[in-house]
């Protein structure tokens, strides 16, 4: 099948925005760093945001949006729903944020949009579960768009907080978040690869070079955050290695994933190009 | 509450002659663009040892599944189930164009009007259906093999065309979980059913592509 | 002579066409039993046309949805009892084929040079008068030799206009591509040997498979083996053939298809022998001498109603008659008797007296040696084992056993119908005495079942409404004078051609490149595509470029309009005209929906140029228009589509309905209706040679044969060859002067391996063999866009041992060629074919008419460039048939497709229909 890439940048990007909310949040949850600032409130906003707008891209009519309300238990429909409820509640953090509000709040606040973010990249793959396409019929899928999206977000963090030069412990932690971020996109998009194996062997179309790429950039974000997490001091250029390898590895699972999509029969032999 | 009716087509392909009646007669009824079509016949690929090859005509079309997958996906409900007839349809005026029904889709059996951008696919000609009359393919197929009602009816003519079949002769395409309604008639002594074989693509002899965009 | 007044059954006796008309014999009465409402409401908006088709000769009945003068809708006329509500691609086309932006829309003369494709438009007076001063000024000069007009089977022909024309004109040659390639043989000898209908299926005369399910149970016998030989039901007539058979084979009919291509009904079929094309008559021996041998047909019809007991003449190959021996009267022949011992005549019908021998050599009283006619066929297929047979047809001894097995376990009521692949051949003649030989043999005629029935045929081509002056009256003032139609081309080597009025094909190529015997100098055609259709097509166009004058009347722009013509003129399509056609026991009627620009039905083409003769003094011309000349049964020509259609509409309520006051407004108000029940129409068939004679009620009917019993040993053919030019008929009247046998055509059928052989031929090594598909009839429909998506480009078959052995892949474009040239296909690598055996249909592409080199629409993608029609390859003998299947081939891989060709869907969207308003057509703007 042909790669959808507005339905790919759509989950890569909103995934990667959720995740670094997440990695930040879950920073100052383990009192290894402070609470997500605005600035990375801003950009995990901005990131679910646009992410969510590129998923309009595929769609010929956007004017009948609306009408998704009418079919609420579709994956896309929850898919929607959840980018919607995850831009609220960074927008509700961030002003809680800028007004100084009781820490408890922005912590409750916080932790739902941890909750929210890292679910909903789950879900993004979990709408790709159909019957029609054997090779993506597996619960690894799912498990592996939440893996590659935590590569992404994880890359992105290490970024970010190396970007803003945070401390060492804040940096450490960062790298070691996206140890296990990498690891998580390699582990699980591993237990797809394995799932998916003969669609995999049988595919002609590039899907083996969007793997091989996919897993050379996660293990690229483990070792840029192992790397950061020895030596915070200097974290900038893992950092940014980290996040440009995140997102290939987020990108290279989609692709494959698309590749692999053969359906279980095609009479109309229709492309979606 | 009633169950809904199960409309559908079933077809014999016993009476089934490859002449591709059906496509155009669909084509022409449903104005349908040129690369474009809600029902298509392909052939079975002529299997066995030459001469003693086998071969039959599989017309397809949306299959009308009782757990229908593109109703499930579709995020606006423009892929419905009516309530009335059972049929599996789409509401063009609600479809935004995402496609996931043509993914979710066994078959491939949609169809994507390029000019309206919008999901199409067989809609069993209830435009006509409505006004008791056949769909159209039904009503030009040249070997008779084409049959349309609810199955929940015994008078209709898809039971009674399943009744007289012998019931080995009675198949579905490949069910991946959707449970195809429509039945097609293929009797041992005209040829052997392919069964899951049909999902491999070099069983069958497909032409002519379309594409969306 | 009264031509007005002319009694159905003088008419049936009158003719070489007697195939078609003999069973009308009978009154049909008056029985207006279906009448059905001509035109029904269906809103305010929409009316509901019910009107029959043509896009192939089949003539299914159809429902036209018209709003606003416009088509809008084709459907299945559900009422009509042979296709019973179906309708296939090709009728469904219709609309596309009417509105398409390729139609002639005008009357055209050409300003370049010939093939330039430049054109201007001029007005219908301008064209007639402008084509009307050459013809005289050449009638005047070189007489009307110098005529040559052309038809086709395919898109809406009246088949005989031009034969009629040339009646009037009074000489010249006629010719179609079908005719000896195309039904002409079977048509012909299958009648000449059973006395009572040929056995195409797509033609027409097999009307017994239509009856189960209209006739009452009680009364009717399904056929219980079908053997189609070379006979794709699926997909030639589709919605009434393709549809009654497989009722038919789903209710427990077994068949036996021949057939070198899997089609749909050999896929069904309980044996399929894959023939080698070109083979066919080699098989038929063998069927014939495992018949004979394990006696297994038909005793008491063998001895009692056909010539096998008749002693035959050695010398001259003539069965004798009790005069030459003087035994008895001259319609008396001369049987063995087994009681006596001794030579008897044998009186008509037969004496059950005699017991005579079937088989031996007998000592006649004037001491010579004489074999029964029965024992020469044995003698003559006696080296014809399966296994011979197996080897040269490339099939399986066993299967070939099993296959006669299931026929002959079906017979009686059962039969063989042959189709078109052995008219292709230079076998085409034996073929067709083979075919009927067989159904003979086994008792299979006029029995309730069986394929060969006795019935009024009027689907078939030799008997449309429109029919040339004198067809069935020799001494009709108008008809061809003898002379003229003895100097048709080709005609008196092939006598068959007589039977349709026709010369032979490449004779007249011959002549118009050599001046001998004489040079044509106008050609006038009427169809689709000739350079598409007739085999060798680069001799045709190479010929056809130094006419003087070349008119092609058609509905659709083609290669022969852009690349040869010289004047076009804009016809009529099936949607657009008039015309009447019988449907089994019904009489159905076209009714013209709308009129489109200024196109016309041919018929007024033809009635126009005789007008205008008629103004230039052509004796003949003025005649045709002289009611009491012309006579009420063939009708004057037409000044008006309105004097046409009245002339319809009397000729059917004459000829069907005994009322002599029809016009197309009476006939139109009942139509379609029965003009009969079909308990009379079944019944008049079954054992019809029993039934009392006509004019001699004390004796039984018989058969329409000299002998008046079946003439499987067919001495005719000695006295065809001899006697077919005397008359211009082909008539089958003994002559009196007999040539020597040397010269003569077989009485048997005998068989000859293809000129181009692929067990010889090592530089070409595979055998092309072509067939019919379900998108178009002929060389029509390749410009509606919804029939070229579905086949946008040819399929060249092959079996995958063949594939791999030339190094191809499924989708790989190829170059087939030939001695005489190569044109392209795309390969589909299918166990549809055996291996060696390729297959490919007739193409053209429209797409390539507006291109730098028009030519090439029909060269790149063309079979007919490889096949025969050149001197080099035999002819068939009877019919001068030339080779279009079996001929051998070499194939390489291209680089691609042939550039400018369209092949995805989009591509044809140019080509979508413009719909147009209702104009009236060339009617409303010329009148003659």
């Amino acid at each position: 099948m042909e790669i959808q890439w507005a339905l790919v940048l759509f989950t890569v990007v909103s995934g990667a925005g959720a995740w670094l909310f997440a990695c930040s949040m879950l920073g100052h949850l383990l009192k290894k760093d402070e609470e997500p600032n605005r600035a990375e409130t801003i950009v995990s906003f901005v990131l679910v945001a646009v992410g969510g707008c590129m998923s309009v891209m595929h769609l010929s009519h956007v004017d009948r949006i609306l009408e998704a309300l009418n079919h609420p238990t579709s994956g896309i429909f929850v898919e929607a729903a959840m980018i919607g409820v995850l831009c609220v509640i960074l927008a509700v953090y961030f002003v809680l944020l800028v007004r100084g509000s009781s820490k408890t709040a922005r912590t409750v606040t916080g932790v739902l949009a941890l909750i929210v973010g890292v679910v909903f990249t789950y879900m993004c793959g979990s709408s790709y579960l159909m019957e029609a396409r054997p090779a993506w019929q597996t619960i690894a899928l799912p498990l592996a768009y939440f893996g590659t999206a935590a590569s992404a977000g994880a890359g992105l963090n290490l970024f970010m907080k190396a970007v803003q030069k945070r401390g060492d412990a804040a940096v450490s932690f960062a790298g070691l978040l996206a140890v296990i971020g990498g690891a998580l996109g390699a582990v699980l998009a591993a237990a797809f690869c394995i799932a998916a194996g003969s669609y995999l062997a049988e595919a002609q179309n590039g899907a083996i070079a969007w793997v091989v790429a996919l897993f050379v950039a996660a293990a690229v974000v483990v070792v840029c955050g192992a790397v950061a997490m020895k030596r915070p001091g200097n974290a900038l250029a893992w950092g940014t290695i980290a996040l440009v390898a995140g997102f290939v590895a987020a990108i290279a699972l989609r692709a494959a994933m698309w590749l692999v999509g053969s359906p279980f029969m095609n009479f109309f032999l229709v492309a979606l190009d | 509450m009633p169950s809904m009716a199960r409309n559908c087509l079933v077809i014999n392909l016993d009476r089934c002659i490859g002449c591709y009646a059906c496509e155009v007669a669909c084509k022409m009824e449903n104005d349908i663009a040129l690369g474009e079509r809600w029902n298509k016949v392909v052939q079975v690929e002529p299997f066995g040892e030459f001469p003693d090859v086998s071969t039959y005509w599989l017309p397809t079309m949306c299959q009308q599944c009782e757990d229908s997958p593109c109703t499930h996906v579709c995020p606006t409900g423009a892929s419905y189930r009516d309530e009335a007839t059972g049929m599996v349809l789409v509401n063009k005026e609600k479809c935004i164009g995402c496609k996931y029904c043509m993914m979710a889709c066994p078959y491939g059996v949609r169809s994507w009007n390029k000019e309206q951008r919008v999901v199409e696919k067989c809609t069993l000609c209830n435009h006509l259906t409505a006004a008791g009359e056949k769909p159209a393919c039904v009503k030009n197929c040249c070997g008779k093999a084409r049959f349309y009602g609810d199955l929940d009816d015994p008078n209709s003519d898809v039971s009674k065309e399943l009744a007289a079949a012998s019931p080995d002769a009675i198949h579905h395409l490949p069910d991946a979980g959707n449970g195809p309604l429509s039945a097609y008639i293929l009797s041992p002594r005209f040829g052997e059913w392919r069964a899951d074989d049909l999902t491999q693509t070099t069983n069958l002899y497909v032409t002519t592509e379309g594409s969306v965009d | 002579m009264a031509t007005t007044d002319i009694s159905r059954r003088g008419f049936v006796k009158l003719g070489a066409f007697a195939a078609a008309a003999a069973a009308m014999s009978g009154s049909v009465g008056s029985n207006l039993v279906h009448v059905e409402p001509a035109v029904a409401a269906e809103s305010s908006e929409t009316q509901k046309v019910r009107t029959i088709c043509r896009a192939c000769l089949n003539n299914c009945g159809m429902i036209a949805h018209v709003r606003d003068g416009k088509v809008v809708k084709l459907e299945g006329d559900p009422d009509d009892p042979m296709n019973k509500g179906a309708a296939c691609v090709k009728g469904l086309a219709g609309i596309q084929a009417l509105y398409n932006p390729n139609r002639i829309k005008y009357p055209m003369k050409r300003v370049g040079e010939r093939g330039s494709n430049e054109w201007e438009r001029i007005s219908w007076e301008q064209a007639i008068n402008e084509i009307a001063d050459v013809m005289w000024e050449y009638y005047q000069k070189e007489g009307p030799k110098s005529l040559v007009c052309s038809t086709g089977g395919g898109g809406n022909p009246q088949f005989f206009s031009p034969a009629r024309f040339l009646s009037v004109w009074g000489g010249g040659n006629f010719f179609e591509p079908g005719c000896a390639q195309c039904y002409l043989p079977r048509n012909h000898m299958e009648f000449c040997l059973n006395g009572t209908a040929d056995t195409s299926l797509a033609d027409g005369p097999v009307t017994e498979v239509y009856l189960p399910g209209i006739l009452p149970d009680s009364l009717c016998t399904p056929t219980k083996t079908y053997v189609m030989w070379g006979v794709g039901p699926s997909y030639h007539g589709i919605g009434s053939t393709g549809r009654v058979v497989t009722d038919l084979r789903n209710n427990g009919m077994k068949t036996v298809v021949i057939d070198p291509r899997l089609t749909p009904d050999a896929a069904r079929a309980d044996v399929w022998l894959a023939i080698r094309p070109g083979t066919d008559v080699a098989l038929m021996l063998a069927w014939m001498n495992y018949i004979i041998e394990n006696e297994l047909w038909d005793k008491d019809f063998c001895r009692e109603w056909t010539n096998l007991p008749f002693l035959v003449n050695e010398a001259t190959g003539l069965t004798y008659r009790a005069s030459d021996l003087g035994l008895g009267a001259d319609d008396e022949y001369v049987v063995w008797d087994k009681a006596t011992n001794g030579a008897k005549a044998m009186p008509y019908p037969f004496d059950p007296a005699l017991d005579p021998q079937m088989f031996g050599t007998y000592e006649l009283p004037n001491g010579e040696k004489a074999r029964t006619a029965f024992q020469i066929m044995k003698d003559h297929v006696a080296e014809w084992t399966l296994d011979k047979a197996a080897d040269i047809c490339w099939l399986n001894a066993d299967d070939i056993e099993k296959a006669i097995n299931i026929y002959v376990e079906g017979c009686p009521n059962a039969g063989i119908s042959l189709g078109v692949a052995t008219d292709q051949a230079r076998n085409s003649a034996q073929a067709a005495q083979g075919d009927a030989i067989l159904d003979i043999l086994m008792g299979c005629i006029r029995q309730p079942g069986s394929i060969v029935q006795d019935r009024p045929c009027y689907v078939e081509p030799c008997n449309y409404v429109v029919q040339p002056f004198g067809l069935h009256h020799p001494d009709h003032p108008l008809r061809m004078p003898e002379e003229e139609a003895n100097a048709r081309l080709g005609y008196t080597e092939h006598k068959g051609l007589g039977h349709w009025l026709a010369s032979h094909i490449p004779t007249v190529l011959k002549a118009i490149e050599t001046g001998e015997p004489y040079r044509p100098r106008i050609w006038i055609e009427r169809s689709g595509n000739k350079l598409a259709m007739i085999g060798n097509a680069t001799r045709f166009y190479n010929a056809m470029m130094t006419t003087d004058l070349n008119v092609h009347m058609y509905m659709h722009w083609t290669t022969t309009s852009v690349c040869l013509a010289d004047y076009v003129l804009p016809t009529a399509e099936w949607l657009e005209t008039a015309y009447a056609q019988d449907r089994l026991n019904t009489y159905a009627i076209r009714r013209p929906c709308t009129q489109l620009y200024e196109c016309v039905d041919e018929c007024m083409h033809w009635s126009w140029l005789a007008a205008a003769l008629a103004e230039r003094g052509h004796q003949r011309a003025i005649d045709s228009f002289n009611p009491d000349i012309a006579g009420k049964f063939y009708g004057t020509y037409w000044r008006t589509y309105e004097e046409y259609k009245d002339y319809v509409g009397y000729f059917v309520g004459s000829f069907y309905y005994d009322r002599d006051d029809w016009n197309w407004e009476k006939f139109d108000a009942q139509a379609p209706s029965e003009y009969q029940t079909i308990e009379e129409y079944a019944a008049k068939s079954y054992n019809s040679h029993l039934f009392p004679d006509e004019d001699n009620p004390s004796l039984p009917a018989g058969f329409h044969t000299t002998s008046r019993r079946c003439e499987p040993y067919f001495d005719g053919n000695i006295l065809l060859g001899n006697t077919g030019a005397v008359d211009g008929t082909g008539t089958m009247e003994p002559a009196s002067d007999v040539y020597p046998k040397s010269d003569n055509y077989n009485p048997l059928p005998y068989y000859l391996e293809p000129f181009e052989s692929p067990l010889t031929d090592t530089e070409y090594p595979y055998v092309l063999t072509q067939g019919r598909l379900p998108f178009f009839h002929h060389g029509t429909l390749r410009n509606t866009p919804y029939t070229r998506e579905m086949y946008p480009y040819p399929e060249t078959w092959i079996n995958p041992e063949t594939a791999k052995e030339i190094g191809i892949e499924n989708g790989d474009w190829l170059w087939l060629e030939s001695r005489r040239g190569k044109t392209q296909g795309r390969a589909r690598i299918t166990k549809s074919v055996a291996p060696k055996v390729i297959y490919q249909e007739r193409y053209w592409n429209p797409e390539l008419l507006d291109s730098d080199d028009p030519n090439r629409a029909w060269q790149v993608m063309n079979i007919n460039l490889l096949t025969q029609n050149n001197d080099e390859c035999p002819f068939n003998d009877v019919y001068g048939t030339y080779t279009l299947r079996g001929i051998t081939i070499k194939i390489t891989k291209a680089d691609g497709a042939p550039e400018g060709v369209w092949t995805e869907p989009e591509d044809f969207t140019p080509w979508l229909p413009e719909p147009s308003e209702n104009t009236g057509g060339g009617n409303a703007v010329y009148g003659a």
